[in-house]
């Protein structure tokens, strides 16, 4: 259930803000079935719930103006990405996992960090090489833009330039501070 | 314990009496062909629809089923390679299935190609090999297109350089390649050609010779606030208008009768007390069209700065020609994606974020029929009796 949570929070919190969320979630629960659901959900996915046995465990950057989970959708970092989570698969938010290739090619992302108020640009370049991790499925698009803006577009296999562009996962890496 | 067997013993024989009695002269089951493949009834009845597994969970292996969304049966499928494509011709009675494959596995010579199948076997017919650029892109319908005349198969490059490979479809070969610099995706214009949308906020409209080379290419003035609010590349044609949709929720229409294209005047979804609720166009292709002028639009309440891409718990029915709603209905299921048929009683074909087909009465919003099993994380419905259009 706690899955269920994690996936409905981003992609219903508007309904959410006009009634209490416990109420809103029993509703969604529902009109689902209660079920657990078959697919990660994408591309709305906010997935792979933290905590309890079964859930991926938690990790943390060691540095303290690096604040929360690398291993969940919520961590800052993340706020334009689309895809598995490196730090799901082997490797980390900033380092792809062992055997695979990482795309010299990105799209970039402007997310705020609430450790030090700041604003970073995040390089997200992808994983290449090996199949899809398949695990920790993670898609928010702020500042997303359409396919023909490809520099901020999230759709695209960024594995290009790489041995194969085949798509394993998704790192999130500091660029620099941003300008604004 | 005893008296139990024996009762049991008797009951048995009764009953294998009394069958004997019922079926006296029933003939023995013949044997069976072997092999035994089936065919599909062609031409097909205006109820079948493509659904377009991404098997996100495993890239390298993704597929379409094809079902019928009257009787719920599941009639086939087409098997592909990673970030594939589909389009279909009534006129060629095909598919045209875009791939990339590596020659083992996740490893070896990258090859991208057109599979080509016949309607009747769903049997490969050919392999079109393409230069080694198609757009590796998450489902969007306007990575490929075939032009109007039925002739050309267009299909969106990125390497991140843009172009778009030609394949003519009366020779299922490929025959060239347009470079498109800052242009992206493929539209078909109602005159044998394409629109494309443009970095820079214009839009590019291209016409071709007759062998499938660039005749000409026109781009409009700027009109795309990309960086305010952009035109979502997922859009819907209803006759000879392309229905374009911004994230906050304006229709722009672009008049494709011509190999001039018209930017037609932009309307809104929502009324502005509905805006201020941040009623927002959604999900991953949220929009339908008809030819008979319906417009079907998924939404959500309380959009923010990226939720064009969530799952849209309602669906708004207009009429494009009035630019009014005439409907709006809360779905059975949030919807990834929708796509409408060609009848007089439309069924909106939704694919829900459960990974089944809802199948709805277009007008009413009635819940018809749902279909489950579709694959890993099915994205697209494709109804079939949409012509060559995607």
């Amino acid at each position: 259930m706690s899955r269920l949570h994690d996936i409905t929070e981003r992609t219903t919190r508007s309904i959410a803000r006009r009634s209490s969320r416990r109420g809103f979630l029993g509703r969604l629960g529902s009109l689902l079935g209660g079920t657990a659901l078959s697919i990660p959900l994408l591309p709305v996915a906010r997935a792979s719930g933290v905590g309890g046995d079964s859930a991926v465990p938690e990790q943390t950057t060691g540095v303290e103006a690096d604040p929360g989970n690398p291993a969940s959708c919520d961590y800052w970092r993340y706020c334009g990405i689309d895809g598995f989570l490196c730090s799901c698969c082997g490797g980390s938010h900033n380092a792809c996992p062992p055997g695979t290739e990482m795309s010299p090619l990105t799209w970039i992302g402007t997310c705020h960090n609430p450790g030090d108020g700041k604003n970073y640009i995040i390089s997200y370049n992808d994983c290449c090489g090996k199949s899809s991790c398949g695990r920790c499925m993670c898609n928010r698009n702020e500042d997303d833009r359409p396919v023909y803006r490809p520099n901020l577009n999230n759709d695209i296999d960024w594995c290009m330039g790489t041995t194969t562009n085949v798509y394993n996962c998704s790192t999130a890496v500091i660029l620099g501070l941003a300008n604004t | 314990m005893l008296q139990n067997l024996r009762s049991i013993g008797v009951a048995t024989m009764i009953g294998l009496a009394a069958g004997l009695l019922h079926h006296p002269a029933l003939a023995e089951l013949p044997a069976e062909p072997i092999p035994n493949v089936k065919k599909l009834s062609v031409p097909y009845p205006g109820t079948y629809a493509v659904v377009h597994d991404f098997a996100f969970g495993s890239l390298i292996d993704s597929s379409f089923g094809i079902v019928d969304v009257e009787s719920r049966a599941f009639l086939g499928m087409l098997s592909a390679g990673q970030f594939a494509t589909i389009n279909h011709s009534l006129t060629h009675q095909k598919f045209y299935v875009g791939e990339t494959i590596h020659t083992k596995g996740v490893r070896g010579e990258r090859q991208d190609l057109v599979a080509v199948y016949d309607f009747e076997n769903l049997d490969l017919v050919a392999e079109i090999a393409l230069p080694t650029r198609r757009a590796n892109i998450v489902v969007n319908k306007a990575l490929t297109a075939i032009t109007d005349d039925a002739r050309f198969l267009l299909v969106f490059n990125m390497d991140p350089a843009t172009s778009v490979s030609v394949i003519d479809l009366n020779k299922d070969a490929f025959v060239g390649e347009i470079s498109t610099p800052g242009c992206s995706l493929v539209y078909p214009d109602a005159v044998g050609g394409f629109l494309q949308l443009c970095g820079n906020g214009t839009l590019a409209a291209i016409a071709l010779q007759e062998d499938g080379s660039q005749a000409s290419r026109w781009v409009s003035a700027e009109f795309n606030d990309i960086d305010r609010d952009p035109i979502s590349e997922k859009a819907s044609r209803i006759d000879d208008v392309w229905h374009f949709f911004t994230y906050a929720g304006k229709v722009q229409p672009v008049d494709v009768s011509a190999a001039q294209p018209k930017l037609l005047d932009i309307w809104w979804l929502a009324s502005e007390a509905e805006r201020k609720d941040n009623w927002r166009p959604a999900g991953w292709h949220g929009n339908a069209g008809n030819d008979a002028g319906w417009l079907w639009v998924g939404m959500t309440p309380d959009g923010y700065n990226g939720s064009h891409k969530d799952p849209a718990p309602e669906i708004w029915l207009f009429d494009s020609k009035r630019k009014q709603r005439t409907a709006r209905f809360e779905l059975a299921s949030p919807a990834l994606s929708i796509a409408a048929t060609h009848h007089e009683e439309p069924m909106l074909l939704v694919v829900n974020i459960e990974g089944s087909l809802d199948v709805y009465d277009g007008f009413s919003g009635k819940h018809l029929r749902r279909i489950n099993e579709l694959g890993e994380t099915p994205y697209m419905v494709h109804p079939i009796a949409s012509g060559e259009r995607p």
